[in-house]
């Protein structure tokens, strides 16, 4: 190394690189520089103004690392989502699941008027025709499969079930809550239930399809299944038309 | 806290998102990198908007490359690297703005003071510096003379503080070549205060 730079080495106190001897620097020279190197130690430092300081230190703080990091392929797999979308997608997730509730509970109480289908049934007389192996087991089903222009539950079944089924024995003044399923013929209450099932699967179809492919400008209504029945109108679903 | 070296603070940061470890690595570099760029572009109002550009890109690098992170022993150094990106950006910027405007540098630009005005030739008139009452203003605008290359490791020097091999990697030069630079940089700052009636500025130290 030139003697010359190892005078700005030794002028900056520095260490010389390994295995160079030192040379001999010529005073002058060393002196005028230290002049100059002094000259400039002595300006005064500048700071940036404290709203840049301010500014960096939020972004720090927004942008703080939380938990453990993660890996290469964990960042790689993180898909960025819009702000927006991730504030649609919970509210829409919220009113599917409202409108979920709310439909199953209108469907449950609704036909019976002011009292539950199931007590109403329960308390129905028992018709003895069907056998016990064929009722479906689900009560409530059958509730919901029941036509809007059915009798409402309180009025006992069986009356119904005696002017499709007339050899069907009526006994009104017997009562037998654990038998009421068999009042039902058994095609009707497959029937219902394939109904009831298809539109359950319908209606779930359409919130995933609703809660993860929407675009971000879509409104939360969720559109109405075709073909539902009246009943399923009077609901919440009915309100978005 | 405020004795623990760059490395345990970026950890901290790193590990924790310890916001004081982080507050800290800044306040305590802010000059060394303010004073680098506000000397590369000799305008305070670009120089805040580089520095925060800077520690923005720091925040997000860090915060992005969590898991694989190697900076920590050479932090410095790595937020230099960035703050001279910044700089150089914005100063290729300026150049192709200023090649394009043929007014520029004429008597209605008022971004550019009296030194930029001024044609080639190391010599300064001492009343001219006589605007320049304080000497702090006069060694500024001498650095701001100086060849590029030879006022960047000046500043990296003497305002980053950074040391001539590190100045050698930023700026993908030898130390040779770094230390020549410096050299010749301190000689011609000498020169010009000598030129300038300025010699007492140099009798400081010698």
């Amino acid at each position: 190394m030139h003697a010359a730079l190892q005078t700005i080495l030794r002028l900056y106190r520095e260490p010389l690189p390994f295995g160079v001897p030192p040379a001999h620097e010529p005073a002058e020279e060393v002196s005028a520089l230290a002049g100059v190197r002094d000259a400039l130690d002595t300006r005064p430092k500048a700071r940036p103004d404290a709203f840049v300081l301010d500014a960096i230190l939020a972004a720090a703080a927004h942008h703080a690392p939380v938990g453990p990091p993660e890996s290469l392929g964990q960042r790689y797999d993180r898909q960025p989502v819009p702000r927006a979308k991730t504030r649609l997608r919970r509210a829409l997730t919220v009113a599917a699941a409202g409108s979920v509730l709310a439909a199953f509970a209108v469907i449950v109480w609704l036909p019976g008027g002011d009292a539950a289908p199931a007590l109403a049934v329960a308390e129905a007389p028992v018709p003895v025709a069907v056998p016990m192996s064929a009722a479906p087991t689900e009560i409530t089903t059958l509730a919901v499969a029941t036509p809007p222009t059915a009798a409402p539950a309180t009025k006992p079944i069986a009356e119904a079930v005696a002017s499709t089924h007339p050899s069907a024995t009526v006994e009104p003044s017997k009562p037998a809550a654990k038998d009421v399923t068999t009042a039902w013929d058994v095609p009707e209450a497959t029937k219902a239930v394939q109904i009831v099932e298809e539109r359950a699967a319908a209606l779930s179809s359409r919130l995933d399809s609703t809660l993860w492919e929407l675009p971000s400008s879509s409104s939360l209504a969720l559109p109405r299944p075709t073909g539902t029945p009246s009943r399923y109108t009077q609901t919440s679903l009915g309100s978005n038309d | 806290m405020l004795a623990l070296p760059d490395e345990d603070l970026v950890q901290r940061y790193l590990e924790g998102g310890d916001q004081n470890a982080f507050r800290l690595l800044l306040e305590r570099h802010q000059e060394r990198l303010f004073g680098y760029l506000i000397g590369m572009v000799r305008d305070r109002e670009v120089a805040n908007d580089l520095f925060q550009e800077t520690f923005l890109r720091v925040v997000a690098a860090m915060q992005r490359e969590r898991a694989t992170y190697t900076h920590q022993n050479r932090w410095l150094p790595w937020v230099m690297r960035i703050a001279r990106n910044a700089a150089l950006d914005h100063l290729r910027a300026r150049k192709k703005w200023q090649d394009v405007t043929p007014e520029a540098g004429t008597a209605d630009d008022d971004g550019d003071g009296f030194w930029e005005r001024l044609k080639d030739g190391d010599v300064i008139a001492a009343d001219d510096l006589m605007h320049f009452t304080e000497r702090s203003a006069f060694l500024d605008a001498c650095i701001d003379r100086l060849p590029p290359e030879q006022k960047e490791v000046l500043l990296m020097r003497h305002e980053a503080e950074l040391t001539f091999r590190e100045i050698a990697e930023l700026t993908d030069v030898s130390i040779n070549t770094a230390l020549g630079r410096m050299r010749y940089a301190l000689l011609n700052l000498r020169r010009m205060m000598v030129k300038a009636g300025k010699t007492e500025l140099t009798e400081y130290g010698g």
